[in-house]
């Protein structure tokens, strides 16, 4: 049996008849076997006596190969190219364009906090403040209840629960922030001004000023709970699934040496995550720190740094989102906006740089381990 | 069919009338076997025979497979094994288990072997470390790791990380230790260590081992049974299942001539 | 982030420089971008006119003022709509730019005071306005409201200062009120389409402040005409320059432009202020003009079709159906067509135009 299963399949190669003659269009990739006969002499010759129509379409020299390979490579570089441009490009316009700002206002436009178009002076440190605090107040918000879904996903919920909820998590992410902006509104700024807020103010803010405040509702508490709720299907979809993958043997070896469920998932799956976990706290970083929309129907967009959770303040992305329009009748206040926009992308290229950096770290030990292993 | 080995040593772990089912498959049909204490048994069998699963039932890890269910009686030191109100948690704090691929934490050498005295609420740090040392010398690897315990377990070579499973499955300190086949996926350098090692553990340790190597169950153990489709066909001391086994489909198995 | 607003932006330019290219092939093609709150008059007045002048197109678009003079100015658009006149600064960037007025706008302030009795009538000046704006007022019970309110009796609440925070011609007109009636205010934070605001909370949009001043309580923001009238929201009278407090309305409003065009030290091209300076028992003193603004650099066959649509509007687009419905009040065409004469001619030179018969 299996010796004539063999035959068949070499017959199907070789013989011609069976040959579709669909190959055609691809021919333009495999050059003309004619321009090189010059570089193979008697070989050729040889090639012609036998020919088959596969032979004719296949290629046969070392130039051929070479150039179909240098056209595939050629094509990678372009696109590789292409990223690199977009970047330098991205990156060079608005330092051109950032110019005058930087010129005019140098590092001491990092701290100073007055931000006046109507006298030209211009500097970020309230809007670095403000989308500090945002983004802070949405990962102490996302990460904890992101991790604990996580958890409930990849070890407790039922299996019919947990499809379901999966497919709402990954839903959840693809809401435009608007909704969540308009949800914000409706539902997160009642809430805090009638019940958190106070209740804050009541208690913790009794002792702590940062507490305290006149309950309002808009602000950075409010904006950073909102894109704390759009980070967490980020941080736990990203969780689960390195949850997930987990090896069974890891799982076991807890098992096996007397460990309870909760002291199998903290102490040996939760560690083997942690870089996991990582990697999906900077994409949530990333998306909190440039969300804006969201942020600017919530924050109170007041260009003062918050001296209380409970206070209104401003990012930098919902300042650019609110003003850049009118910015540009200015050329100095657009270069100061394009200042701000550099800087935003300063700080997420040096997150992830670190985040990268960590990574490799935790991950050192266990790369080392496979490559060296045996 | 009875079977029975030598009435010498001590019943360690005993099944009776022992049948195991994966949905409404059945894994094991009816299996009488006991372990003896202080001893290596070996199970060995062509894949799919049921050893693993036999091995798995004995510290209850098929629990977490849906579908599973048993018959009959699984008893370890006269105790019912899988009795109402035995706490599967602490059974496998007396049964430890090796598995085929090594399969250390994610954390430090150190703090793999100290893993099972964390939770079960060893704090005193001079106890931990001593317990630390102790398992790895008995699992052969101390002069190896002692310089770097710090160090992440999966820096280690696939021979050392399977020594570190053994150690952090001895520091617990379980009466019986049951090695599903522990070397397969080792070179011959590491396999032989762990060999080696099993001869030094098993004067204060009950050791079941499965393995699918033949040459390895005749070198190590004191006691071999042969599965066949989830039955156990014949069990006997190693020497004489290997030289004058009972069963022609054993003589059949170990002479190669299928499997 | 500005990377994206900016693509944005480029790619709308891109779409209104095709609008405008078309139009100059054509030369019945007209693009007007700019203010919001113009936005919805724009959009009456546009799909009227083409109605009755079929041979042309009008493209509307709502991107702000700032946009709009900018963007009138290097000839991306054909007009921009601006809520502000030509400040001399700008005035100065862009000398070919012209401004034609085009309806009446005002900025009323409004608030949300827990526990005030039904019906109460709310009085504000600018300097206590102002002190409010600059968080030095607090509360609402604070003497200096009393005093202008001695008939109301206000909570002791927090004062919650709302403003806009988008470049906004509402808060151009706003500060503008501010600015003429408080030196502190002048000095240290002026008049802007987006101020450097030294307290308060902003929002995105007069829809926006409306729904944050209803939402907190203690507090007061500030929108135009079209808003109180949407909303059925009520304003406090603001005082004027003769001590008289005026309710913002359409009659408030027009009575500010007439004596306006009726001032003859008003200047002949509008860019001027019509807040706090004007005279007048009924005028309201934080009304403004809004403007289309036209460069005087566009093609002669454009400028044509450009003129014929403000001679339009200035007529039959006063229609309080266009007007009052989309919260303006009319322009009143008798006292403006002398200074409207002489900026038709300076956009058309030579070309002596019979605007009486408009349209």
């Amino acid at each position: 049996m299996a010796a004539n299963d063999h035959e068949h399949g070499d017959s199907l190669l070789v013989g011609g008849e069976h040959r579709p003659p669909a190959v055609a269009p691809l021919s333009f990739l495999v050059p003309d076997p004619k321009d090189d006969t010059s570089l193979e002499g008697p070989e050729s010759v040889a090639r012609e006596t036998e020919e088959t129509p596969l032979k004719s379409l296949r290629r046969s020299t070392h130039a051929q190969v070479l150039r179909s390979e240098r056209l595939f490579h050629l094509s990678l570089r372009l696109g590789g190219l292409f990223i690199l441009l977009l970047f330098a490009t991205v990156l060079g316009v608005s330092v051109v364009e950032a110019w005058p700002s930087i010129e005019k206002f140098g590092w001491s436009f990092l701290w100073s906090s007055t931000w006046n178009p109507h006298r030209h002076i211009f500097g970020a440190w309230t809007y670095l403040v403000g989308t500090f605090w945002v983004t802070g107040i949405a990962l102490l918000f996302a990460i904890p209840i992101a991790i604990l879904s996580a958890l409930f996903l990849s070890d407790y919920a039922p299996k019919w629960l947990v499809g379901g909820v999966s497919t709402l998590m990954e839903m959840l992410a693809g809401i435009p922030s608007i909704v969540f902006g308009a949800f914000g509104i409706i539902f997160v700024v009642p809430l805090m001004r009638d019940h958190v807020e106070p209740y804050l103010a009541n208690t913790l803010g009794r002792r702590f000023d940062f507490f305290a405040g006149d309950a309002m509702g808009y602000g950075i508490l409010s904006a950073g709970l909102v894109v704390g709720i759009m980070v967490i299907p980020l941080v736990a979809t990203v969780t689960r699934d390195s949850l997930v993958m987990v090896p069974r043997e890891t799982v076991e070896a807890a098992y096996a040496l007397g460990s309870t469920k909760a002291e199998m998932v903290y102490f040996v799956k939760l560690p083997a995550v942690v870089p996991g976990i990582i990697g999906s706290v900077i994409l949530g970083f990333g998306r909190a720190l440039g969300e804006t929309m969201a942020v600017l129907l919530l924050i109170g967009n007041q260009a003062s740094v918050p001296a209380s959770i409970q206070d209104v303040g401003y990012t930098i992305s919902s300042l650019l989102a609110n003003t850049f329009t009118y910015a540009v009748i200015d050329p100095l206040f657009s270069a100061a906006e394009i200042e701000l926009g550099l800087i935003l992308l300063v700080i997420s290229l040096v997150v992830n740089t670190v985040g990268r950096e960590l990574l490799l770290k935790l991950m050192g030990g266990r790369l080392a381990g496979s490559v060296g292993g045996g | 069919m009875e079977q029975s080995v030598s009435e010498a040593v001590a019943r360690k772990i005993e099944v009776r009338e022992f049948s195991a089912f994966y949905g409404k498959t059945q894994a094991l049909k009816s299996v009488n076997f006991a372990i003896p204490e202080k001893r290596i048994t070996a199970m060995i069998g062509p894949s799919g025979c049921g050893k693993s699963t036999f091995l798995r039932s004995l510290n209850r890890m098929n629990d977490f497979i849906p579908g599973f269910r048993m018959e009959g009686a699984a008893l370890l030191d006269g105790e019912e094994i899988y009795g109402p109100g035995v706490n599967p948690v602490l059974l496998r704090q007396r049964i430890g288990m090796v598995f085929q691929k090594p399969n250390p934490f994610q954390m430090s050498i150190y703090e793999n072997v100290a893993y099972g005295l964390r939770i079960q609420g060893v704090k005193a740090h001079s106890l931990v470390s001593d317990i630390v040392e102790k398992s790895l010398r008995a699992a052969a690897l101390w002069d190896e790791v002692k310089d770097r315990l710090k160090g992440s377990a999966f820096s280690l070579s696939g021979g050392q990380q399977q020594r570190l499973c053994i150690a952090r499955a001895l520091a617990v300190e379980p009466e019986v230790i049951l090695l599903d086949e522990p070397a397969s996926a080792l070179d011959p350098i590491s396999t032989a260590r762990i060999e080696e090692l099993m001869q030094d553990l098993k004067d204060r340790y009950t050791i079941a081992i499965v393995t699918h190597n033949m040459q390895q169950a005749a070198r190590v153990s004191d006691y071999t049974a042969f599965f066949l489709d989830g039955a156990l066909v014949e069990v006997g001391e190693t020497t004489r299942i290997f030289t004058n086994p009972d069963d022609s489909r054993t003589e059949d198995y170990i002479t190669g001539r299928f499997g | 982030m500005s990377f994206m607003k900016r693509t944005a932006g480029a790619v709308a330019l891109a779409g209104l420089v095709a609008a405008a290219g078309v139009g100059q092939a054509g030369a019945a093609d007209l693009s007007i971008s700019g203010s919001s709150m113009l936005f919805p008059l724009e959009q009456v007045w546009s799909q009227a006119y083409m109605k009755s002048h079929p041979g042309t197109h009008i493209s509307v678009a709502s991107t702000g003022s700032g946009f709009g003079i900018s963007n009138a100015a290097n000839g991306n658009i054909t007009i921009g709509a601006s809520d502000a006149y030509l400040t001399r600064d700008l005035k100065k960037r862009y000398p070919a730019l012209v401004s034609i007025p085009v309806a009446f706008e005002d900025t009323q302030v409004i608030y949300n005071i827990p526990g005030l009795s039904k019906g109460a009538k709310l009085r504000m000046d600018g300097p206590t306005l102002a002190r409010i704006y600059m968080g030095k007022i607090r509360f609402w019970d604070d003497k200096a409201i009393r005093a202008i309110n001695p008939d109301v009796t206000f909570p002791h609440s927090r004062i919650k200062v709302i403003h806009r925070a988008d470049a906004s011609g509402t808060t151009f007109v706003f500060t503008d009120y501010l600015a003429q009636t408080s030196k502190a205010w002048s000095d240290e934070i002026g008049r802007d389409l987006s101020p450097a605001w030294p307290t308060g909370s902003g929002y995105n949009g007069s829809d926006a402040v409306v729904a944050a001043v209803l939402a907190t309580p203690g507090s007061i923001g500030y929108v135009g005409l079209g808003w109180i009238n949407e909303y059925k929201l009520s304003s406090m009278a603001l005082k004027n320059l003769d001590g008289y407090y005026v309710v913002g309305s359409v009659k408030t409003i027009q009575a500010a432009g007439r004596a306006a065009l009726h001032d003859p030290s008003f200047p002949d091209d509008f860019n001027q202020s019509m807040v706090w300076k004007l005279h007048g028992k009924d005028v309201y003193p934080d009304a403004n003009f809004e403007f289309w603004m036209v460069s005087t650099s566009l093609p002669g066959s454009t400028m044509k079709e450009v003129k014929n649509l403000i001679v339009w509007a200035l007529t039959k687009g006063q229609k309080s159906t266009y007007t009052v419905k989309t919260g303006f009040a009319p322009l009143p065409f008798a006292p403006l067509k002398p200074r409207l004469n002489k900026i038709l001619n300076h956009l058309l030179p030579g070309n002596s135009l019979d605007i009486q018969s408009g349209g």
